[in-house]
C-alpha cells in the first residue's frame, strides 16, 4: 500500500516553518505517504500577489513547476492553501485551455521543457481523507492529543469549488474536522471558524492593518471558544496565526491572546508519538509550552 | 429654429396696462412685440438671480459635470475587463452578496459590489489607482455566493492586472516582486531558518532553486520572457496607505 508523491514545498514550508516541513518528512511516509523532492522547484507562484500583478507570468511559472512533477511521473503533493490554489487552477487552465497551454509552452521553450497534463495536483487534506482516511490516521495514533482544536481550514483549500470536488460543502466543510478528531482531540465550534485568516490577497504584505483586524477577530472568537490551539493545514494562514500575534501586540498594545498553533503534520506527529522539538512546535513565535504541558 | 417656449401668466391689471402701453411705444403695436419684452423680461431677471448668488455657490457645477471631471468613463475599459477575465461583470444586479460576505468589508469600507459597478460603468482611473483594488484578500466567499456567477477575485485580479500594467504598483508588492526574481522565492530563507533547519536536521537549503542555480537561472528566463521583470521594473511604487 502507500503511494509516492511529488513534494512541493512552496516558500514559507521550508523558509519561514522549517519545522512543518520535518515533521511531513517524519510523519507521512509512516501512514503511506511517500515523498520525493522536486528539485530546482520555485515560488508555486503565490496567487495572492504574483497573480495580481500578471498572469501570464504566474501561469509559466506555476506550468514549470508542474513540469518537475511530470518528469519524474507523480502526482503534486502540497500542503499550503496558496501553492494548492496556484497549482490546481493552473493544471486545470493548461490542460483544458489550448491556447493558455501553447502561451505557456512558448514561454517555457527556451528552459527545454513542456507542459504535458499528465499529473494530478493534490492537497495533503484530501490525500489524508481519501487515501489515509480518519480511521488510518486513528489506528496510527499512539497518544491521542485530548485537547480542545479550533480547526481553520482556509479558503484556498476549499474555495472555488469548482476544482475542488472533493470538498462537498464550500459553507460547512466537516473533512478537516474528522481528520482532527482522529488525532483524539475535540474540534470545538467557533463563531469566526470559517472567516479568512486575512494573509492572502497581497493584503497582508501591503495593508498589514487591516489584515490584522481580521486575525483579531479570529483569535478573539477561537479563544472564546476555549480552544488550546489552532489548527491550520497552510503556513500562510499559520505565519499569520502565529507571527500574527506578536504584531498585534505590538501594534495595538493587546493582552496577549498565548493562542498556539499547528500545522496539521505537526499535530499528527504529537498523536503519533514524536518530540515537540524534533518537530519544530518549539519554533514558533508563541510558546507551545501550554497545550505541551496538558499532553504530557 | 422658431422658439416654442409658452408660458401663460395671471398678473395684476394695473401691472398689465402699463407693462402694454411701454411694449408698444418701444416695439410698436405688432404681433410678437408682448413676447420679445417678456423674454428680454425673463433674462434679466435670471442674470440678476444669479448674480445675488454668493461666489462659492456660483462656482459650484452640477454633479454630473463634476464626476466626468474627476473621471471621464470610458466604455472600452468595460469591455477590456469582460474581455481579459471572461467574467461579465455587466450581469452584476448589484444585490450587495458579495459585500454582505467580505472579510474586509467588515471592518473597512471596502466594497467590492462598487467596485464592478464603477467598473461597468467604466470609471478606469478611479478602479485602477484606488486603494480598494488591494483590499481583496481573495477569500472567494463571494464568489460561492453570487447569484449571478459572476467570479468576482477573477474580475478584481484582471483589474489588479491592468493597474500594474500602468505602472501603479504599493510598494510593499515590488518589494516581494523583486525577492521573486533574484530568488525564485516570494520569501527566500533567511539567517535564522537557515540555522533551524540544521537544528531539525534538514539541509541548511531546501531542494528547491535555492539549492539549483540552473533551475534559478531558467525562472528568471521565464520571468524575462513574460515581461514580468520589465513589469516590475516600470511600476512606479505607491506608499501603502492604510484603509
Amino acid at each position: 500500500m502507500g503511494r509516492e508523491y511529488a513534494l512541493f514545498l512552496g516558500c514559507l514550508i521550508p523558509n519561514r516553518y522549517p519545522g512543518i516541513e520535518a515533521a511531513a518528512r517524519k510523519v507521512l511516509p509512516k501512514i503511506g505517504i511517500g515523498l520525493a523532492d522536486m528539485k530546482g522547484a520555485s515560488c508555486c507562484p503565490a496567487p495572492g500577489v504574483v497573480k495580481s500583478f500578471s498572469r501570464p507570468a504566474w501561469l509559466a511559472m506555476a506550468a514549470r513547476n508542474i513540469c518537475i512533477a511530470e518528469e519524474m511521473g507523480l502526482d503534486v503533493l502540497t500542503f499550503c492553501n496558496g501553492c494548492y490554489g496556484t497549482l490546481a487552477e493552473a493544471n486545470h487552465s493548461l490542460r483544458g485551455d489550448r491556447a493558455l497551454r501553447d502561451l505557456a509552452n512558448s514561454n517555457l521553450k527556451e528552459i527545454g521543457k513542456a507542459f504535458k497534463g499528465s499529473v494530478g495536483v493534490r492537497h495533503l487534506a484530501e490525500v489524508l481523507l481519501k487515501e489515509v482516511t480518519p480511521q488510518g490516521i486513528e489506528r496510527a495514533v499512539t497518544k491521542p492529543l485530548g485537547l480542545k482544536v479550533a480547526v481553520h481550514y482556509g479558503c484556498h483549500l476549499i474555495k472555488p469549488r469548482v476544482l475542488r470536488e472533493w470538498v462537498g460543502s464550500t459553507e460547512r466543510p466537516t473533512f478537516l474536522d474528522e481528520l482532527t478528531e482522529a488525532l483524539g482531540a475535540e474540534s470545538v465550534d467557533w463563531e469566526d471558524k470559517m472567516a479568512c485568516c486575512g494573509a492572502g490577497g497581497g493584503v497582508r504584505s501591503a495593508v498589514l492593518d487591516v489584515s490584522l483586524r481580521m486575525l483579531n477577530r479570529k483569535l478573539l472568537s477561537a479563544k472564546e471558544a476555549g480552544a488550546d490551539f489552532i489548527l491550520n493545514v497552510c503556513p500562510f494562514c499559520h505565519l499569520q496565526f502565529d507571527r500574527g500575534q506578536v504584531e498585534l501586540q505590538r501594534l495595538y498594545n493587546l493582552q496577549p491572546y498565548d493562542m498556539p498553533v499547528l500545522h496539521y503534520v505537526q499535530a499528527l506527529g504529537l498523536a503519533m508519538g514524536y518530540g515537540p522539538h524534533e518537530l519544530g512546535v518549539d519554533m514558533n513565535f508563541v510558546r507551545p509550552d501550554r497545550i505541551l504541558n496538558k499532553l504530557s | 429654429m422658431l422658439p416654442m417656449g409658452r408660458i401663460d401668466v395671471m398678473m395684476a391689471d394695473d401691472l398689465e396696462r402699463a407693462f402694454r402701453e411701454k411694449v408698444a411705444k418701444k416695439f410698436g403695436m405688432r404681433k410678437g412685440s408682448m413676447s420679445l419684452a417678456i423674454e428680454e423680461a425673463i433674462r434679466e431677471w435670471m442674470k440678476s438671480e444669479e448674480e445675488a448668488k454668493g461666489p462659492e455657490e456660483a462656482k459650484a457645477k452640477p454633479p454630473l459635470e463634476h464626476m466626468e471631471e474627476v473621471a471621464p468613463p470610458s466604455v472600452d475599459f468595460a469591455r477590456e475587463i469582460v474581455r481579459a477575465s471572461g467574467e461579465n461583470i455587466n450581469k452584476c444586479i448589484q444585490c450587495g452578496n458579495c459585500v454582505a460576505s467580505c472579510p474586509s468589508g467588515r471592518i473597512t469600507a471596502y466594497n467590492s459590489r462598487r467596485i464592478i459597478r464603477k467598473a461597468s460603468m467604466g470609471y478606469k482611473e478611479e478602479v485602477l489607482k484606488s486603494i480598494d483594488l488591494w483590499l481583496c484578500t481573495t477569500c472567494y466567499t463571494c464568489v460561492e455566493r453570487c447569484p449571478r456567477k459572476i467570479d468576482v477575485v477573477n474580475a478584481i485580479l484582471t483589474m489588479r492586472n491592468m493597474a500594474v500594467e500602468n505602472g501603479w504598483m504599493l510598494e510593499p508588492h515590488k518589494v516581494v516582486s523583486t525577492n521573486l526574481i533574484k530568488t525564485g522565492h516570494a520569501v527566500p530563507i533567511d539567517q535564522a531558518t537557515r540555522e533551524r533547519r540544521k537544528d531539525l536536521g534538514l539541509g541548511e537549503l531546501p531542494p528547491t532553486v535555492h539549492q539549483y542555480d540552473g533551475a534559478l537561472f531558467d525562472v528568471q528566463q521565464i520571468l524575462k520572457e513574460t515581461g514580468f521583470c520589465g513589469l516590475i521594473e516600470r511600476a512606479q511604487p505607491q506608499k501603502a496607505a492604510s484603509a
